[in-house]
């Protein structure tokens, strides 16, 4: 009988603690088929007999159950430990996509909100952060590269879930079923293996474990990494918390200004083909994977606060020059230029739990990444929101299509000003926000 | 020897999915090419 509680999970004397990523990524990667969803939107809309518009709001409900459950349960996660809050994301995620298989064949479309929107998204929330904490304590003197692991496998999980579903769905259709049922009833099987892998897996360190030869650095060596510890409820009572929630809504919302509109605006920029419009999206998936890896690695490096000024700074300067690529139709740069930027929209993503790490410490950090993840809900809100309205604006406006994003980019470099602004007020917290030996 | 097989088993999937939009992406890096080689 495999014991769940924190106590089971921790790790013997000698244990190798990279075996804890691939427990991180089993399960993030298997979460991140949300990104993937709209594969089902036809096939569902078909056999519900609805309109796709109304399929999609399950994937909104998804995304906001991923902010709120994070949030609230958090502290549960904390107290849990991974072993637990991974078998509890599984329970719901993968059983949010046997309800939807189950809405196919009721032909229920509330059942498709209610099971993959509210039910799988709090297996989403819980999934999300469920590792987090757990890495950082495993990698105190590489955080970035150990919650970007994590992360990039979220990234990945848009990548898999996509052509899995295709290909499934591909071998289940015989008229007039479009083999979505199957297909989400093989999905639910295969990612409850690979979560239930993780939750295996998965260790914690005793309380008093360090890597060999590592010393925490004094806080006066590096004011931006502390030794010390915020709790979850006075974390999100200080500026830095905010500041942080305003960095990544930011570095989000800038991001899905290309993300959820890149076929199209390729389409529309450069006259392309439909088939190269789904070739451009292919090909930002895998910079959105890769840059979580890579850019929150380099943050180990040059510090946390200098990787998102690089973001901002960067992302802006890059934003500014594709309404240039579209004059000169220089395809080429502008594929460069939006690769960049989304790889460091999947990189602000894999970077904040370390930042979270060296302003509030190691005591409930996934917990307050918890809270902090609001601000992608809010950003997957406005940014599109911003965005589409504008473009869409510009173009009633007579503005022609090939031109009417140039607007949309320079908005894009407004929020990542914001973005820089807020990321160079960030200032280590107070002491008197810091858990005492008493309150703790 | 576990770490790897492990590693190997949690990558697989990845690596099938990157494999798969690297092919999508195939008409794309080819208009790119022609279009270098028009200039």
């Amino acid at each position: 009988m495999i014991s769940l509680s924190r106590e089971a999970t921790i790790a013997p004397a000698g244990f190798n603690r990279w075996l804890v990523p691939p427990a991180a990524v089993a399960v993030h990667m298997c979460i991140g088929q949300v990104y993937a969803f709209s594969v089902f939107n036809k096939p569902l809309g078909l056999e519900l007999g609805k309109d796709v518009f109304w399929v999609n709001i399950a994937y909104q409900i998804a995304l906001m159950m991923l902010g709120i459950s994070a949030a609230v349960f958090g502290k549960w996660v904390e107290r849990s430990g991974p072993r637990k809050t991974m078998l509890a994301s599984c329970l719901c995620f993968c059983g949010g996509l046997l309800l939807t298989a189950l809405a196919i064949k009721l032909k229920s479309l509330a059942l498709v909100w209610i099971g993959y929107g509210f039910v799988g998204g709090i297996g989403l929330g819980l999934g999300y952060i469920a590792p987090v904490s757990t890495l950082v304590k495993w990698f105190p003197d590489r955080p970035g590269m150990a919650t970007g692991m994590a992360i990039m496998g979220f990234g990945g999980g848009a990548l898999i879930g996509s052509p899995l579903a295709q290909e499934l769905m591909n071998h289940y259709a015989a008229a007039p079923s479009t083999g979505a049922m199957s297909a989400l009833m093989t999905m639910a099987a295969l990612y409850a293996c690979f979560m239930l892998f993780g939750a295996l897996i998965v260790r914690v360190p005793a309380a008093d474990w360090k890597p060999a030869g590592y010393a925490p650095k004094a806080a006066a060596a590096n004011a931006m990494i502390t030794t010390a510890s915020v709790s979850v409820d006075t974390a999100w009572k200080t500026p830095q918390f905010w500041l942080l929630w305003t960095v990544l809504c930011m570095n989000v919302s800038a991001g899905i200004g290309v993300l959820g509109r890149a076929a199209d605006m390729c389409q529309d920029m450069f006259g392309v083909s439909v088939v190269i419009g789904a070739g451009f999206t292919g090909l930002l998936s895998i910079f959105n994977m890769g840059g979580r890896f890579v850019w929150s690695s380099i943050s180990d490096l040059i510090g946390r606060k200098a990787v998102y000024c690089i973001y901002f700074i960067l992302g802006a300067a890059l934003y500014a020059i594709l309404p240039y690529t579209q004059e000169t139709q220089n395809r080429t740069l502008f594929v460069i230029c939006t690769a960049v930027i989304i790889s460091m929209y999947g990189g602000g993503f894999a970077t904040i739990p370390a930042y979270l790490k060296d302003m509030f410490g190691t005591y409930q950090v996934g917990a307050i990444h918890g809270r902090l993840i609001t601000s992608w809900s809010m950003a997957a809100v406005i940014g599109p929101l911003l965005i589409n309205g504008l473009y869409y604006s510009r173009v009633s406006n007579g503005v022609p299509k090939d031109q009417a994003y140039n607007g949309t980019f320079y908005l894009m470099c407004g929020l990542l000003m914001v973005g820089l602004i807020a990321n160079l007020l960030v200032r280590p917290v107070d002491p008197k926000y810091h858990v005492t030996e008493k309150s703790a | 020897m576990k770490t790897i097989l492990i590693w190997i088993f949690v990558a697989t999937p990845l690596i099938w999915g990157v494999t798969q939009s690297v092919k999508k992406s195939m008409p794309l890096f080819q208009t790119l090419k022609a279009v270098e080689k028009a200039k």
